[in-house]
């Protein structure tokens, strides 16, 4: 009977059929997601991980978002979007996320942090500081009217390259409004020290420039060989604290052309650079032969409208801008736009307080920045309020932590990020509702002091209307874009200043250091997201060890070779490494990746490789008095 | 095997001259294909306590990367060294090894488009085709996707995610091309003759210096079709045969050089 | 003797067929029937009531994006279009009657004006299922989780697009062909529409939706189309069974 069971078994479809349902079970397992399906849209917004922030559209489905694409309409896109944010939306998911205000370690509701906000606020009189790692938000506004209504002018911005910018023209030249670079109408880019292409200012709005600009020429200079010189056609070795002596040896040969601006200062200009940066004296200086800079100023010289784009200190910033101005070409001044709180800072007034000098205050608002993790010796503060969305060193080490929506959860704008040809509003609306007990940081500030607004929905609302924009042209992504230029008859060559702060100034350690920063690593407030690790090249990351690379002449220098186990000192710190060679390094120059090591975040970021920060020297420019790190030695021991 | 030609061929031209290498393909690339990143730990295995955690990205022999960066050199000491960027997503050659490899025909070349394909429920990880790909294109799933808490429910709806333990591989953002036809169709225009930009690849959008472009190769009103014939434009290992339907472009030389220079010693290193 | 007459029999034809027909019987009769599983749709939704009764047209509810992609179960936003009920207003009230706005069955049974004035059914076992959506669903902001008679996996890529223009009255001719495929009985009276030839036959006159009925292996239902009928259609019609035709 079992026999024929069996057989009559196999005349059904029973074993058949279960045996199909079994093998699509094997392909279904629970922890493999399902997909959710509807209408698939593309929202226009800002994203804000990025330094200069990217305009971009987030795409969801059924309501959801699911990924970041970029804004074609958008000049600060073009279409395009940075490698942070391109992850935004996996960002805004992850678990890493800050779930509710934290008093010490302690989950607290927003009534108890209001109260103990408003409590050190009215107890630290004057005292008061603000530290932003948003350089282009109208949030800073709100920050700095409130330090205004307590007699505080302490605003800090995290160290970058618009500080540097603005230090040198509006402060040491005495110019007014924004400095921005055509890269795209320019035919000869001279990238003295911004790495334009991968990290520096707007990095998007620039490779769309470098991408639409047929037959234009881009040279980099720079100890490095970045991912932006891989794409220039010429990379012109100069160590970083020789950048400004270099630009000036190229001013020597396009004042020996005859070039000259009205400026006041120019006829002592000249003579400073024509007796102390003589191609010849750069040479000896910097190690950059005459040669190579003849055959840079030339190309600027012959060219119908070059542009100079600086990084590095506030002198390379300033001998720069002199340089453009004797060129006369791409460089471009933008007007500020209007503020919407009539008793905040201009941008120039934020950027003038220099955070490497340090830091110290009874009352402490950190937003959107991460000082714990760059400047850790650098800041102090009684009571430290951090405002953000992901946990960060910051946030871990602050007494009251406030979690603020993701970009794609607020209301945030993007006002002329610095870099840009000319001054260009970008708003972004929610796209989806913050699913965590979170607040946006306007909104709590607005509730701590009386600055004439009630929401920030209703600043960036007043600031659309200062600037003459189109709410609704701006909500569809489409960026606000003002074509003036202030007055720039008063400018000066800074020549008495520049003179010294030139002189390139190196540390006493065996090898110099160059930082850089690569934007699927991190940058100094966003560390690196959830699919960004499989896209760190061996060239920065071997497991969970930094990589430095160096070329072969250095290396057997230092007696190291590929794979050699490194710790590399200097700074206040040490840092350990693997050694790899790249001959895209200056002799006797170590390029260590910023942005990893971080102690708290994910588990793609954190224990990652080893944190560069600590191991840089900060400097005092000789008489600028700007902070700066460029210089930086380290000794290196094989371990 | 005898080449498989298509009245269209989809195609990608990648400007190496263009690309600095910056990532925001390969990150594109992984939220439209519902690619995982890589966690260590796997909350549902219960033997934890027994088991090594699973892979490391830096590990790129188990990386999931559809779309690839490499990094090429000149091999010149300083200071004349150059370096440039080799976007690698799947060449969906025109004479596949892949193809004739696979025992259960879970890969085929078969579809107007000449787009290769891979059937994840068909594949049975046996990864001959793997080891047949002179690309390194292919990947294996040594692991099953997990997303860290509350990352799953923002997925893409282009992709079927994949279990542990099948192959698969850059498919041109193939369900986009699906899409376009859909939309062609509503517009009531011809499915089979999309306009240049109608159907691209996430990685394509992407590229803020619009490195790669993406088209019908057969089609002269697409931009590929021209970029394609250029005197600078080559294919990857040509001496092969594949016929891949990926270009490069380059005005250097030693970059058009190494393109063809399998196994030569030095040079590309990831 | 008799024992071993006994004892061979056991082995010989007639038990045999016993058995044979026994699992023949069970195979073909019982044992599909385990295999599903009958899961009623979360909400009685009457296709009757909004087609005849209100005069809907299908393509209200289910049609083309601009994209070309196809809007299957309608969204809140479109059922609200006539079940107005105001979500922020709901609330207020409910939290007005001190009622835990996630307690649905409280909600329902409070009879709130806000809510009842809305209902647009006359019966009361219609108002009930149209309380039950309103209460449960649309004032919650949540979508209603339906049960998809022709699920198809996430591998699957089905465009409604490319098969809106098939004609039942075309396929007619293949109808011999297409028996194992498609129901026979749809080509009887090719109706306007050609949704019947793979959706529940004439959906738009039922009343109470039909059960569910989900595989206990595979999660699927019971009405998920194989790929081979897939591809016999294909074939059939001289259409590309290309694995990137369907697969995704």
């Amino acid at each position: 009977m079992t026999v024929g069971a069996t057989v009559g078994i196999l005349f059904t479809p029973t074993v058949w059929k279960a045996l199909d349902d079994v093998s699509i079970w094997t392909q279904n397992w629970p922890w493999i997601p399902r997909l959710k399906y509807g209408e698939n849209k593309a929202v226009a917004t800002v994203s804000k991980m990025c330094e200069s922030g990217c305009a971009v559209k987030v795409r969801t489905v059924a309501g959801e978002a699911f990924g970041t694409m970029g804004n074609t309409e958008n000049p600060i896109s073009g279409g395009g979007v940075c490698p942070l944010c391109a992850n935004g939306v996996q960002v805004k998911n992850s678990p890493n996320r800050i779930k509710s205000p934290m008093l010490k370690g302690e989950a607290v509701t927003w009534d108890k942090a209001k109260e103990i906000v408003a409590e050190k606020l009215a107890a630290a009189g004057s005292k008061v500081a603000v530290i932003s790692g948003d350089q282009t938000g109208t949030i800073n506004e709100v920050f700095s009217a409130l330090l205004a209504s307590k007699g505080s002018d302490a605003f800090y911005a995290m160290p970058c390259d618009m500080q540097s910018a603005c230090k040198a023209w509006n402060g040491l030249m005495g110019g007014s409004g924004q400095v921005g670079y055509d890269m795209k109408g320019a035919d000869v880019v001279l990238l003295a020290g911004a790495d334009a292409l991968e990290s520096w200012g707007p990095t998007v709005a620039n490779m769309k420039a470098f991408a639409d600009n047929e037959g234009g020429k881009f040279i980099f200079a720079g100890p490095f060989q970045t991912k932006t010189a891989s794409v220039t056609s010429k990379w012109v070795p100069v160590p970083a604290e020789g950048m400004a002596a270099f630009t000036l040896g190229i001013c020597y040969y396009v004042l020996q052309a005859g070039k000259s601006v009205p400026a006041a200062d120019f006829d002592q200009f000249k003579a400073m650079v024509m007796s102390g940066y003589t191609p010849a004296k750069v040479e000896a200086a910097t190690g950059v032969k005459a040669d190579a800079m003849a055959e840079v100023a030339k190309q600027l010289l012959t060219a119908k409208s070059p542009v100079v784009v600086p990084g590095g200190s506030v002198g390379a910033h300033a001998a720069a801008f002199a340089l453009n101005l004797l060129l006369g070409g791409g460089m471009k001044v933008l007007p500020e736009f209007a503020k919407a709180v009539g008793s905040a800072m201009s941008r120039a007034e934020m950027m003038k307080n220099d955070i490497l000098q340090g830091v110290n205050a009874d009352l402490l608002f950190v937003y959107e920045a991460n000082p714990a993790y760059v400047l850790a010796d650098q800041v102090k503060a009684g009571f430290t309020v951090a405002f953000d969305c992901v946990n960060t060193e910051t946030t871990a080490a602050a007494d009251l932590v406030l979690p603020i929506p993701h970009s794609y959860e607020r209301v945030d704008d993007l006002a002329s990020p610095y870099g840009l040809p000319q001054a260009t509003y970008t708003m972004g609306a929610p796209v989806c509702k913050a699913s965590l007990d979170v607040m946006n940081a306007g909104d709590f500030v607005l509730g701590l002091a009386d600055l004439g607004f009630e929401s920030f929905q209703e600043v960036i609302d007043a600031k659309v209307s200062a600037i003459g924009a189109d709410a609704d042209s701006l909500v569809e992504g489409n960026a606000f874009v003002l074509d003036e230029t202030p007055d720039v008859s008063g400018v000066t060559l800074a020549a008495s200043v520049l003179g010294k702060a030139a002189s390139p100034v190196k540390g006493t350690g065996a090898v110099a250091v160059a930082p850089y920063t690569l934007l699927n690593v991190g940058t100094a407030n966003q560390a690196t997201t959830p699919n960004a690790p499989c896209t760190i090249s061996n060239n920065q990351l071997v497991g969970d060890k930094l990589v430095v690379m160096m070329n072969g002449t250095t290396a057997k220098k230092l007696g190291v070779s590929v794979g050699s186990k490194v710790k590399l000192s200097g700074g206040s710190g040490e840092c350990q490494a693997l050694v790899q060679l790249f001959e895209g390094v200056m002799d006797g120059v170590v390029a260590a990746p910023l942005g990893m090591g971080h102690t708290t975040g994910d588990e793609f970021s954190k224990g990652k490789g080893d944190n560069v920060y600590k191991i840089l020297t900060v400097s005092s420019e000789a008489a600028t008095g700007a902070s700066t790190w460029a210089g930086s030695t380290v000794n290196v021991a094989k371990i | 095997m005898q080449v498989k030609e298509f009245k269209i061929k989809w195609g990608m031209v990648i400007d190496i001259d263009k690309c600095t290498g910056c990532g925001a393909c390969m990150i594109g690339c992984q939220v439209e294909n519902n690619i995982a990143p890589m966690t260590k730990k796997d909350p549902y295995n219960y033997v934890q306590a027994l088991t090594k955690d699973r892979d490391d990205p830096s590990n790129k022999l188990r990386t999931l990367t559809w779309m690839n960066i490499y990094e090429l050199s000149n091999g010149q000491p300083y200071p004349n060294h150059e370096t440039a960027y080799l976007p690698r997503p799947c060449m969906q050659c025109g004479s596949p090894a892949c193809v004739p490899v696979c025992p259960v025909v879970a890969t085929d070349k078969n579809e107007e488009g000449g787009i290769v394909s891979q059937i994840y429920p068909r594949c049975i990880g046996c990864r001959y085709c793997m080891a047949a790909c002179p690309y390194h294109a292919r990947y294996f799933n040594w692991w099953d996707p997990l997303w860290p808490e509350g990352m799953d429910k923002g997925l893409s709806t282009a992709v079927s995610p994949r279990p542990r333990g099948v192959v698969e591989k850059c498919n041109f953002c193939h369900s986009r091309y699906l899409d376009a036809k859909d939309k062609a169709r509503q517009e009531g225009s011809d499915p089979m003759n999309l306009p240049d930009g109608a159907y691209v690849t996430a990685c394509t959008d992407i590229c803020p210096t619009k490195a790669i472009h993406f088209g019908d190769l057969n089609n002269p009103e697409h931009k590929v079709y021209e970029l394609s014939r250029s005197k600078h434009a080559f294919r990857l290992l040509e001496k092969l045969g594949l016929h891949p339907q990926v270009y490069y472009m380059s005005e250097r030389e030693w970059v058009r050089k190494q393109g063809d220079n399998y196994n030569a010693g030095g040079g590309a290193h990831h | 003797m008799e024992e071993r007459k006994a004892s061979k029999r056991c082995g010989g034809v007639f038990p045999f067929i016993i058995g044979f027909l026994a699992t023949c019987i069970l195979g073909w009769a019982v044992i599909p029937g385990l295999f599903f599983e009958k899961v009623e749709q979360p909400l009685r939704f009457s296709h009757a009531i909004h087609v005849d009764g209100q005069g809907m047209d299908c393509e209200t509810c289910h049609y083309f994006r601009e994209d070309g992609s196809y809007a299957g179960f309608p969204t809140n936003e479109v059922c609200a279009e006539c079940h107005a009920v105001d979500p922020g207003e709901a609330m207020e009230a409910i939290a007005e009657a001190g009622i835990d706005p996630k307690d649905t069955a409280a909600i329902m049974a409070a009879n709130l004006d806000v809510i009842e004035g809305a209902l647009a059914s006359s019966d009361d076992e219609n108002k009930k299922a149209e309380r039950e959506y309103v209460v449960k669903y649309l004032i919650q902001g949540k979508e209603v989780p339906w049960l998809n008679y022709q699920y198809q996996p996430d591998n699957v890529y089905f465009s409604h697009k490319a098969h809106e223009g098939l004609d039942i009255a075309e396929l007619a001719a293949m109808k011999k062909d297409l028996s194992d495929v498609v129901d026979p009985a749809v080509f009887d009276e090719p109706g306007e529409h050609n949704c019947n030839l793979c959706h529940l036959k004439d959906i738009q006159k039922n009343d109470t939706p039909p059960a569910f009925q989900r595989n206990v292996l595979s999660g699927y239902s019971k009405m998920t189309m194989k790929m081979w009928k897939c591809e016999r259609c294909h074939a059939l019609k001289g259409q590309p069974n290309a694995c990137y035709t369907c697969h995704k």
